[in-house]
């Protein structure tokens, strides 16, 4: 007995390893994998949420709150019967009027018609702001999706890898395998 | 962005947009709310207002006065209707000036700084002439602060200073490129004075050059050296504006005032 016995015991804990190596490599690998996904749809739905509260704030908030000053800027402006020496006649932009003319100092309506133009750029450059914004999230499905493409071909092969270890440690367990009938095979000897 | 960065935002782009002003003035208040529609007992035009030694005039171009004299009634279009008026005329030395002054002896419009001078005129530069063309004006303008009494703001036109001829000193001309029509005469021809930031009136439209062009029949429309059909012309406006230096009258209004002054003791 001895030296022939202690080969099998020494191979069966090193497939017994390896199988529970693989086994944790396949778990961690689906956990993971799942993981990932969830966190990618979490993080997806996050960027979602963020551009469409910063959209709603910049429309919402910040270009109504720099057309608000303008107007107020608009509104500030004698309308009145009085005039006001230096001033422009200018129609106005908006007002229940329709046609109506504003006085306004030339450098003022200079001012407001300029920031007006100002607005609308800004405004434009958010909005393709936004869209390249939309391309990365894109792009970042993109390399999600392929990573997950890999990560099952990893767990395809280290499914085949268990099967194959099973298949290598199953016989050596059974109780008329290799160790016992090779005892008999001595005591018979 | 906090309401701090919001704040900054929009500070720095009024701030960009002040620096990147371009200097195109247009008439403000202080000539447009000067200028009256005129009717004389012969024709119909325009008018404004200067001061002179603190005190208000109207100015208006000669031809609109023929027979007038010294003394006499004007319509202003004020407030929406004619108003008579009792005025005295003050003319100019030379006779083919054509600008008068009106002492109404009372104020007729605002009196927002509006200096009566040429000085700084530079050719080439763009000025306005203001007016009622034809009648025509923006009547009752919804929403602009009209002063009391005021009439209609005028039509304001605009060209370049073409020529100046100061060869008589009496009578200096002004010659711009514009598209002047009937009822300009005795408006304002302005222009941004850039030293004082303020509107200037350098001269009072007389009318525009007149050109004759020879009748010709349809086939000779492209035929340069084609003669008048039967030496027929037709008048068309050249498209230069011919105007007064307004020094001469404000020369004349001090020369009157220093003449009916009483002695120094």
């Amino acid at each position: 007995m001895g030296q022939p016995q202690a080969e099998p015991v020494w191979k069966k804990v090193l497939t017994i390893v390896a199988l529970a190596a693989t086994v944790l490599a396949i778990y961690l690998q689906a956990f993971e994998r799942g993981a990932r996904r969830e966190e990618a749809r979490l993080a997806a739905v996050r960027l979602e949420e963020a551009i469409a509260r910063s959209r709603a704030r910049l429309r919402t908030e910040i270009v109504a709150e720099l057309r608000a000053e303008l107007r107020r800027e608009s509104a500030a402006a004698p309308s009145g019967s009085k005039p006001v020496p230096d001033t422009v006649l200018r129609r106005l932009e908006t007002g229940a009027t329709g046609q109506a003319l504003g006085a306004f100092q030339p450098d003022e309506a200079q001012v407001l018609a300029n920031l007006n133009e100002s607005v609308e750029s800004l405004s434009r450059e958010v909005e393709e702001a936004d869209n390249a914004l939309r391309r990365d999230l894109e792009e970042l499905r993109a390399a999600t999706l392929r990573e997950e493409e890999v990560s099952s071909r990893i767990m395809i092969l280290l499914t085949v890898a268990l099967a194959c270890l099973i298949g290598r440690l199953l016989p050596s367990l059974r109780p008329g395998g290799h160790g016992v009938r090779q005892e008999r095979e001595d005591g018979l000897s | 962005m906090s309401p701090v960065m919001r704040r900054a935002l929009f500070i720095l782009l009024v701030l960009s947009l002040v620096g990147s002003l371009a200097q195109a003035q247009v008439p403000t208040s202080n000539v447009i709310y000067r200028v009256l529609r005129i009717r004389t007992s012969t024709e119909t035009g325009s008018a404004f207002t200067i001061e002179v030694d603190g005190k208000q005039y109207l100015i208006t171009a000669r031809h609109l006065l023929e027979g007038f004299g010294g003394e006499g009634d004007v319509d202003l279009w004020l407030d929406g209707r004619w108003s008579r008026l009792h005025v005295r005329a003050l003319y100019p030395a030379k006779e083919s000036v054509d600008i008068a002054a009106l002492d109404a002896g009372r104020s007729l419009t605002v009196d927002f700084p509006l200096d009566a001078s040429s000085v700084g005129l530079t050719l080439g530069q763009q000025v306005y002439f203001l007016g009622y063309p034809f009648g025509l004006s923006t009547p009752g303008a919804p929403g602009a602060p009209v002063p009391p009494g005021f009439g209609e703001i005028p039509f304001v036109k605009g060209g370049i200073v073409s020529a100046l001829d100061s060869r008589d000193p009496e009578a200096n001309l002004l010659y711009l490129d514009g598209h002047n029509n009937p009822g300009f005469s005795g408006g304002p021809i302005v222009f941004w004075h850039a030293e004082s930031r303020r509107f200037r009136v350098a001269g009072v439209v007389r009318g525009y050059r007149n050109e004759a062009l020879p009748v010709i029949k349809k086939k000779d429309l492209d035929n340069p050296r084609a003669q008048a059909h039967n030496d027929l012309y037709t008048r068309a406006n050249s498209g230069i504006v011919i105007g007064y230096d307004i020094r001469h009258i404000v020369e004349a209004i001090r020369l009157s005032t220093r003449a009916s002054a009483p002695p120094a003791p």
